[in-house]
């Protein structure tokens, strides 16, 4: 992901996560064995692997019960990123950190939200805060819903000590409009359109292109608007307690890049305690207006070697397991726990190549 | 752009169209997991993360994405 990563001593929250996730496990299992069931904690591992690079990230999601009508949520986590860099001969290593929140707040028919977000790594930095309202219509069979937040990114080249120090800026904003309709009682329909805008430094401020045999920094338009539309159908077979998934997302923005991502997926569950799931998604794009596979002219007004914004196909083929401790005959606390797999594999023919992932979690139910 | 908006317009018609009214107590199997969203928040704040540093496409979730340096 990085070309150019720097060791840095275990900054201060680091161990800020570290000493929170304890307490939160300490928390969720001496109240589960008592209380009733308010909220739930999700300790969760993932590990990706893809020809150059290697995460894993360790993560905690808590959601918490407030009162008669709010829900909070609240997560932690950490990327380790291991990147192996050709050039340079040498592997690289990084950490971000992650926290972020949000509330919800059920009044009536009404549900307003908000969400905040806060990611460091040595050379980027990002916040975030959005807002949400969803309403409920027709004997909740309609669901009208509404997001818009904002973000910003302050970026520099600290990675690369060599050179002299760069600072650039990101804006992000997003509005989202979201239609979620009952069909029957087996089978609901989902709408998503997101419309996001960025304005700032969006190439990478590491990454550089020969051209006739000289590097040139990668240039990026400087504003780009995205739209993108996103379809789900889920139809339950109770004969069988198969739940059937189609999905299908349509994408285009104003740097040219256009893409279609079809999705299909079949949950199976066995008993109430067990689940075994399988799906399939296949991602195609066009590359952006700007992008070529080699620049002849180093004075062009937009430069990238960025493979995401090349022409490729990618097939995704995942596999899930869960399965609550009531299955294997445990009660009470071990009884209402769940513990997950999640293991997937990335087909794509671009410069990122073929990529693995494995997730691995257990959840927690607690009162207080 | 303009298979956006035949896109856009396909599913709004869809919608229109759906105007069956399943009552409270004949939503059971609407209540499952599985008809809501099988992935926790954090294996799809994982994913959207992954497929933002991997795809030049993004977004349809109604989530914020990028906000890290891997791109």
């Amino acid at each position: 992901m990085r070309l150019q990563l720097t060791a840095s001593p275990m900054p201060l929250l680091a161990r800020t996560i570290s000493v929170t996730l304890a307490a939160l496990v300490v928390i969720a299992v001496t109240a589960a064995g008592t209380a009733r069931a308010d909220g739930e904690l999700t300790m969760r591992g993932v590990y990706y692997k893809e020809r150059s690079t290697r995460v894993v990230q360790p993560m905690l999601d808590g959601l918490f019960g407030v009162g008669e009508n709010g829900q909070a949520d609240a997560h932690l986590l950490v990327d380790a990123i291991t990147s192996a860099s050709v050039a340079a001969g040498e592997v690289l290593e990084e950490k971000r950190y992650e926290a972020g929140g949000g509330y919800r707040h059920q009044l009536g028919r009404l549900r307003l939200g908000g969400q905040a977000r806060y990611s460091t790594e040595p050379d980027y930095k990002s916040i975030y805060g959005g807002v949400s309202a969803a309403l409920e219509l027709f004997d909740k069979n309609l669901t009208v819903g509404l997001a818009a937040g904002a973000g910003h990114d302050w970026i520099n080249n600290a990675g690369m000590p060599s050179s002299t120090l760069e600072k650039r800026e990101l804006s992000n904003y997003l509005g989202s409009l979201s239609l979620s309709q009952i069909l029957s009682e087996n089978a609901i329909i989902s709408f998503t359109y997101d419309l996001t805008y960025a304005s700032g430094f969006q190439a990478n401020i590491y990454r550089s292109e020969l051209i006739n045999g000289l590097p040139v920094h990668e240039r990026h338009p400087e504003q780009r608007t995205r739209h993108a539309l996103a379809s789900s159908l889920r139809r339950f077979i109770p004969g069988t307690s198969t739940t059937v998934v189609l999905g299908y997302r349509y994408y285009t923005d104003d740097w040219g890049v256009e893409g279609h991502t079809p999705e299909v997926g079949v949950i199976q569950d066995v008993g109430d305690h067990v689940t075994f799931g399988l799906r399939y998604r296949f991602h195609t794009q066009r590359e952006a207006d700007f992008y070529r596979d080699r620049y002849d002219d180093p004075n062009v007004m937009y430069v990238s070697d960025d493979a995401k914004l090349s022409r490729f196909d990618s097939h995704t083929l995942g596999a899930r397991f869960a399965i609550a401790g009531a299955a294997l005959g445990f009660g009470g606390l071990l009884g209402a726990m769940t513990g997950e797999l999640v293991i997937e594999y990335v087909a794509q023919d671009n410069a990122f190549g073929n990529a693995g992932i494995a997730h691995a979690a257990l959840t927690i139910p607690f009162g207080y | 752009m303009y298979r956006f908006c035949v896109t856009a317009v396909a599913t709004l018609c869809l919608m229109s169209s759906a105007c069956a009214v399943v009552r409270p107590h004949e939503r059971q199997n609407l209540a499952r997991k599985s008809m809501i969203n099988e992935r926790s928040a954090g294996e799809s704040r994982f994913n959207q993360h992954r497929t933002g540093a991997r795809e030049g496409a993004d977004g349809g979730t109604g989530e914020p994405g990028g906000g890290c340096g891997c791109n």
